[in-house]
């Protein structure tokens, strides 16, 4: 954090200084939408740092990506709390890293809700539209977190046509 | 392509049709049963052109034309189990089920194997299934009575020997539902067509050779009587032991929070919950507090009360229906051929795997034969350890197995080189290792199991280690597998490494799935080879063990046949060397007479 003027890591909604602000590299193409920061991502700062973003980055490798090549950031700029007000500030904070992006990925439940009105277990692997993003591909997948408990494959291959997709954006 | 509201007009030849029923008048928990909705649909897909049958009495003219085809479904049991009502069909090899097959695929890595995931998968298609719970909705007239009799008439006499009236239907079904129905059955022969890419040769022959003969085998199954008053009674008789438990306790045993803290101040110390497994591990850390006492009668009192709510009257409301030949009652479970990621099979809608019969033998005696029967019961001796020894070729595991003697002795003897009894602790220490390190067991776990010190459970795990190499060698090399295991036919599981369950699977995924395997290739061996003078007669098929409710003049010879059956399966499953897989056979009135 340089700007002092433009405290990143403090949410002007409710004042918590548990905020995490959009990482990666911004000029990529490609935008990967999280839900919300966990442990880890609150205490690096860094979005997808902690063990959900171990699987992105391992799964993602494993198809020829460097997660550090592609933009990625959260719905909620901290952790969900009720104020409505954080996530519309969050939202637009992803809409505004959205903009001039050719690919969308949305990661989780509550974002793909949010933002394409559909369960994620009906279209991950899918792509999907949006009103509130206009990039030209946006697509949804499973939670990365779910294959601590259950099985890994959906998320194995909603990243694998996610990338077949947006492979000559890279 | 076009669609047609009528049976093919000529045969479709040998080619692949998609089929798909639907039925209306439903409740979804029964759909399994074979009396289970009303005929509401059936469409067929050929590539080419969709045909809708409206009509019930056109299913068995539809099902003719058919005939020389690949049939594809999606759950290929409910759609058989239902269209056989209406037609003659036997057991046939040409059957595609996208949902099975993708089970066999992709078991352990994926979790969803609905036609609308695999719709996803392959055809990167949403499909929409809001529909699917609705048809039960519809409105739809039976014939009016002057018109019965006429309609009875055309009764057909299916292959479980089951009756069922045909009564022509008047339905109307509204453009969305044909438009569902439309769909439904064009994507599952889109899905088919995609998912036979990926189908290799040993997978297709796990398919024709097993799942797919054990379906028909398990669809055949007669339901399993249950004396309903009985088990009301034995209901009661929990509720009340319940309460009587409950009123010892200076607390309330459902109350977690009230539990917790109650034995945490009579001697459990840092207790975290009051779930089972935990006051279990408190009981042998303090084992003479006051709170020991107080957690096994709050236990007791939840097992009482679970019985009498989960095995209770809302059982008998559910699952209990009337076998229409013998007037009796009866419970027909849903058996899923492909039911854990294992392969087991699995029970739903009562899931009959789960009836208690560990501890106590109430529940299996409400479980009895028809009027003038006696039930039969197969249950393989030892059969996982059998594996164990096969899949390790273990050489002194095989010999202890295949001696035909209790295995633990047999392996304590070879442990220890000195013969010991059935009574000597060392036995229930070689069975816990055996059983246990199949699931990882650790010298702690052993410890807390045998109640013995860490020292001591690792100087038998070190000298078991050491005795049986073969089988330390097989768990050793199973635990570097990273992608998938495979059972002795060469069944895939997939294992997820980010799952801290991944080691343990690799060693218990081959295991269980090569038993589930021997139970289907018996199943299918008895089912196709049952020549006696009245219909098959299995109820269920229950982990180890198959019961069959038959004329108790037959019973005996029921029970050689199934016995030797069974056997000769299992060992010709594991044919490269010998191995001696066992069948015990008990005959009794009720279930428990094993």
């Amino acid at each position: 954090m340089t700007n002092w003027e433009d405290d990143q890591y403090t949410c002007p909604i409710c004042g918590s200084t548990d905020c995490v602000p959009a990482g990666g590299n911004s000029k990529s193409k490609i935008l990967l939408i999280g839900e919300f920061p966990g442990k880890d991502e609150i205490r690096t700062g860094r979005p997808f740092s902690g063990a959900t973003g171990n699987i992105l980055r391992n799964e993602l490798g494993r198809l020829g990506i460097d997660l550090s090549r592609l933009r990625i950031v959260n719905m909620w700029p901290h952790i969900p709390n009720k104020n409505e007000k954080c996530l519309e500030y969050g939202v637009q904070q992803v809409i505004k890293e959205a903009k001039g992006k050719q690919a969308i990925l949305l990661i989780g439940s509550d974002t793909v809700k949010y933002f394409a009105d559909k369960k994620v277990g009906q279209v991950t692997g899918l792509q999907v539209t949006s009103d509130l993003l206009s990039a030209p591909i946006i697509m949804a997948c499973v939670q990365p977190a779910i294959a601590f408990h259950g099985t890994a494959g959906e998320v194995k291959l909603s990243l694998r046509k996610f990338v077949d997709k947006v492979e000559g954006l890279l | 392509m076009n669609i047609i509201h009528d049976v093919p007009a000529e045969d479709l030849q040998d080619g692949w049709v998609a089929l798909d029923l639907e039925l209306c008048h439903t409740n979804i928990k029964v759909l399994h049963r074979p009396q289970g909705g009303d005929f509401a649909l059936l469409s067929i897909y050929d590539g080419k052109d969709v045909y809708l049958i409206h009509d019930v009495n056109k299913v068995h003219s539809a099902i003719e034309r058919l005939q020389n085809c690949t049939w594809i479904f999606h759950n290929a049991k409910f759609d058989l189990t239902h269209l056989r009502r209406w037609a003659y069909i036997p057991p046939r090899k040409k059957i595609w089920d996208t949902m099975l097959i993708e089970k066999i695929l992709w078991s352990g890595f994926y979790d969803g194997f609905s036609l609308a995931d695999l719709s996803r998968r392959y055809l990167d298609k949403y499909l929409d299934k809001s529909l699917q719970n609705k048809w039960g909705d519809l409105d739809i007239e039976d014939v009016p009575p002057e018109n019965q009799d006429a309609m009875a008439n055309l009764q057909l006499v299916n292959l479980g020997e089951k009756i069922d009236k045909i009564l022509k239907k008047q339905i109307d079904i509204p453009q969305n539902f044909l438009d569902y129905a439309v769909n439904d059955v064009v994507t599952t022969y889109d899905v088919c067509m995609e998912q036979r890419k990926f189908v290799k040769k040993n997978d297709f022959w796990i398919w024709t050779h097993i799942d797919l003969p054990a379906m028909w085998a398990v669809m055949d199954f007669m339901g399993f009587r249950i004396d309903s008053q009985k088990w009301l009674d034995l209901s009661i008789r929990n509720k009340q032991r319940s309460k009587e438990i409950d009123a010892v306790l200076p607390f309330n045993p459902r109350s977690p929070k009230v539990s917790r803290e109650y034995l945490s101040k009579r001697g459990f110390l840092g207790l975290p919950n009051t779930q089972e497994s935990t006051l279990e591990m408190f009981i042998n850390i303090y084992p003479k507090s006051e709170a020991a006492g107080l957690a096994k009668t709050c236990l007791e009192s939840r097992k009482y009360a679970k019985r009498a709510s989960t095995y209770g009257e809302k059982f008998i409301e559910n699952h209990v229906e009337q076998d229409l030949m013998y007037k009796v009652d009866m419970v027909c479970g849903d058996f899923n051929i492909i039911g854990a990621e294992t392969s087991r099979l699995s029970c739903s809608s009562p899931n009959m795997q789960n009836i208690p019969a560990r501890d106590t033998d109430e529940f299996r005696e409400c479980f009895i034969a028809r009027p003038g029967n006696k039930l039969v019961i197969a249950d393989f001796s030892q059969q996982e350890i059998g594996v164990v020894a096969y899949l390790s070729r273990d050489k002194k595991m095989l010999e202890a197995f295949n001696s035909g003697e209790d295995i633990y002795i047999q392996m304590a003897k070879l442990m220890y080189g000195k013969t010991i009894e059935k009574s000597d602790p060392l036995r229930k220490r070689m069975k816990s290792v055996v059983l246990g390190t199949n699931y990882g067991m650790s010298a702690i776990g052993l410890a807390r199991k045998e109640k013995i010190t860490e020292d001591e459970a690792q100087e038998f795990l070190d000298k078991f280690t050491h005795t049986f190499s073969g089988m330390n060698d097989w768990m050793n090399k199973q635990q570097k597998l990273r992608n998938y295991t495979q059972t002795i036919l060469g069944r895939k599981t997939w294992l997820n490494p980010y799952t801290d369950q991944s080691y343990r699977n690799a060693l218990n995924n081959p295991v269980q799935g090569s038993g589930a395997e021997i139970l289907k290739l018996s199943l299918i061996e008895v089912h196709r080879n049952w020549k006696f003078d009245f219909p098959y007669s299995v109820v269920g098929v229950f982990h180890d063990e198959m019961v069959a409710d038959v004329p108790e003049n037959f019973a005996e010879d029921v029970g050689k046949f199934i016995q030797k059956t069974s056997s000769i399966a299992a060992n010709n499953m594991c044919s490269d060397i010998p191995m001696s897989f066992r069948v015990d056979v008990s005959i009794g009135d009720n279930w428990s007479a094993k």
